[in-house]
């Protein structure tokens, strides 16, 4: 057994690990302004070429999300610019996943751990299956 | 050329959001339970599509994986754990 | 519980290896192609889901499942918390760093803003966390799949 006072320790450490992420969460854009518009698409019922705007939230990603190699040359090390900017990876969808909103995936992939939990806790009895003294409804 | 494209798109999507309504529709109407889990699952899929035409392949590939074949496999197992007719 | 006709086991044996392949490729390229460790993850499980309906498997692991299930969700939220040092949390330290761990970078084509391509030995932290929920995510629900039916069939036959 884990003595309580480690397990109380182990809660606030980990309370205030997730408030200092919250404070320190990565920019994310700015939704709903209007970028430079360079998405045509054909309209065969106005018979025309209709132009979708990108809003600057996509711009940021486009930007971002495939560019977060380079080390500042003069000092070595990731510039403050460079820390806003993406994850290098090519998947935008993943990008946001992972990294910009992996604070979010973290509770997702916890709600599965509960779920799994209360299911095995809920359905002990089929746990062992050549176990012979079966102690559910008891 | 194009206009045929994009109509023939077009007829697909209508064609998969009406097969969602049905599928939807014998869900609630099937008396046989199995039937209608599977008629879930046919739904599923259908909406799998619809995401898939929405420009959203990552929601598509999930849909597909959990709905179609996941959430079929609990229904089914808690079917054989009871009865499979529904009785009203 | 009992197996299914051959028909059955036949087909779920050919299909095993590339249902497998293609979970795994889903897992694998989640930083390049539409997908990530939940959607192979979830491939992979619906195989398991296939393999104990058709074969009525009983004997599973599950002290295994447990904890491969554990041991993905600890590696990501280490991971995650391991951006800290860097300033952010979260932050893709590993890109375009020394260690060879996924640390390519993605070399943009003069003239374009953005890449279509990228090699696969790329994205940092976000392929580690990738291979980590992918694993969690297989193990939970396979775990989910076989408690749920071993129950119901466990009790059937005791009935």
């Amino acid at each position: 057994m884990i003595n309580k006072g480690v397990k109380i320790a182990a809660l606030i450490l980990l309370i205030g690990l997730m408030i200092f992420t919250v404070w320190n969460m990565r920019d994310f854009g700015e939704p709903g302004e209007i970028g430079d518009s360079d998405v045509t698409l054909y309209s065969a019922e106005e018979n025309r070429t209709v132009i979708l705007d990108r809003t600057a939230m996509d711009e940021f990603y486009i930007a971002n999300t495939q560019s977060g190699e380079s080390l500042d040359p003069v000092t070595d090390e990731p510039s403050e610019e460079e820390k806003e900017n993406g994850p290098s990876t090519n998947n935008a969808v993943t990008a946001v996943v992972f990294d910009y909103r992996g604070f979010d995936t973290i509770g997702e992939a916890t709600v599965l751990f509960a779920a799994v939990s209360g299911v095995m806790i809920a359905l002990r009895v089929a746990l062992p299956p050549k176990d012979k003294k079966k102690g559910g409804d008891s | 050329m194009v206009e045929w494209t994009i109509f023939l798109f077009d007829a697909a999507h209508i064609l998969i959001l009406v097969g969602i309504v049905a599928s939807a529709l014998m869900v609630v109407k099937f008396k046989d339970l199995i039937s209608a889990a599977i008629a879930l699952a046919a739904c599923s899929l259908l909406v799998s599509l619809e995401f898939l035409i929405l420009q959203a392949p990552d929601v598509a590939i999930a849909e597909a994986a959990v709905g179609a074949l996941l959430t079929t496999a609990i229904f089914i197992f808690a079917i054989r754990g009871s009865r499979r007719r529904e009785e009203y | 519980m009992e197996q299914m006709s051959p028909i059955v086991r036949t087909i779920i044996k050919i299909a095993f290896a590339p249902m497998f392949v293609f979970g795994a490729y889903i897992i694998l390229h989640g930083h390049l192609t539409p997908g990530g460790g939940f959607q192979g993850g979830a491939i992979i499980a619906s195989l398991m889901a296939l393999y104990l309906v058709a074969f009525g498997a009983t004997k599973w692991k599950k002290k295994l499942l447990s904890g491969i299930e554990s041991g993905g969700l600890l590696v990501f939220i280490i991971t995650g918390f391991l951006g800290l040092f860097s300033g952010y949390m979260f932050y893709n330290f590993l890109s375009g760093s020394d260690i060879p761990i996924f640390n390519q970078t993605i070399d943009l084509m003069p003239g374009w803003e953005h890449a279509n391509w990228a090699p696969i030995w790329s994205g940092g932290t976000v392929s580690i966390m990738n291979i980590a929920v992918g694993l969690e995510v297989i193990a939970a629900l396979s775990l989910i799949i076989i408690t749920m039916g071993l129950f119901v069939f466990d009790k059937k036959e005791d009935a």
